[in-house]
């Protein structure tokens, strides 16, 4: 119990910390930009506390067992992962030749990071869900 | 890789989610195995072995029968 209380503390001073940066770089209204901000990290910043404190000396998650490894369905997400990972990078590679060329600059940052973000996801997914129409 | 897990399986009376849980993997995992999709590990090879009580070798041949290591 001590140890999730620590971890539940942590998180939520690192989920306050990033909260306050948003508030004081977005400005007003600090305190309603800074509470969202902290309330859409406390997810990550649990999980990220608990896998730097816990989570990496658990055998289970440092070396899972072998039935985890003998998957196929691990398999299957491993094809899709790097397959995926060529995609977007060939995507965004091509993606950058267009906007060298043209000298585009009109597109904003976070829609771009969004959309790359989501096309690499739907990629996985589409993947996932062909190999296992196929063997399934 | 080939193997005739489905032959043993059906010897022992064995379902395709009963040799799933014996041997501790998804019944997908065993369907693919015995259609040749999936090559196992070592240690799951062994793990499926013992299971039917033979050697490795018995359950799984190379495709090209061992050519390529031969030559």
């Amino acid at each position: 119990m001590p140890r999730r209380l620590a971890i539940a503390g942590l998180s939520a001073v690192v989920a306050a910390g990033f909260g306050a940066v948003a508030g004081l770089v977005h400005g007003t209204p600090f305190w309603s930009t800074a509470g969202i901000f902290a309330l859409v990290a406390l997810g990550p910043a649990v999980a990220a506390t608990w896998y730097l404190t816990v989570g990496r000396r658990v055998p289970e998650v440092r070396n899972p067992p072998a039935e985890q490894r003998d998957s196929i369905e691990r398999r299957w997400w491993q094809h899709a992962a790097s397959a995926a990972f060529v995609d977007t990078t060939a995507l965004a590679g091509s993606a950058l030749v267009l906007v060298a060329l043209t000298d585009f600059r009109g597109a904003d940052p976070v829609l771009v990071l969004v959309l790359v973000l989501t096309v690499a996801w739907v990629d996985v997914l589409a993947r996932l869900a062909v190999l296992r129409r196929a063997e399934g | 890789m080939r193997n005739d897990i489905p032959r043993r399986r059906g010897e022992r009376g064995l379902t395709q989610a009963a040799l799933a849980d014996a041997l501790g993997v998804s019944r997908q995992t065993v369907i693919s195995l015995e259609r040749g999709r999936f090559d196992p590990s070592l240690p799951l090879a062994f793990r499926i072995a013992a299971l039917f009580g033979c050697s490795v070798e018995e359950v799984f041949t190379p495709d090209d029968d061992g050519e390529d290591i031969a030559t």
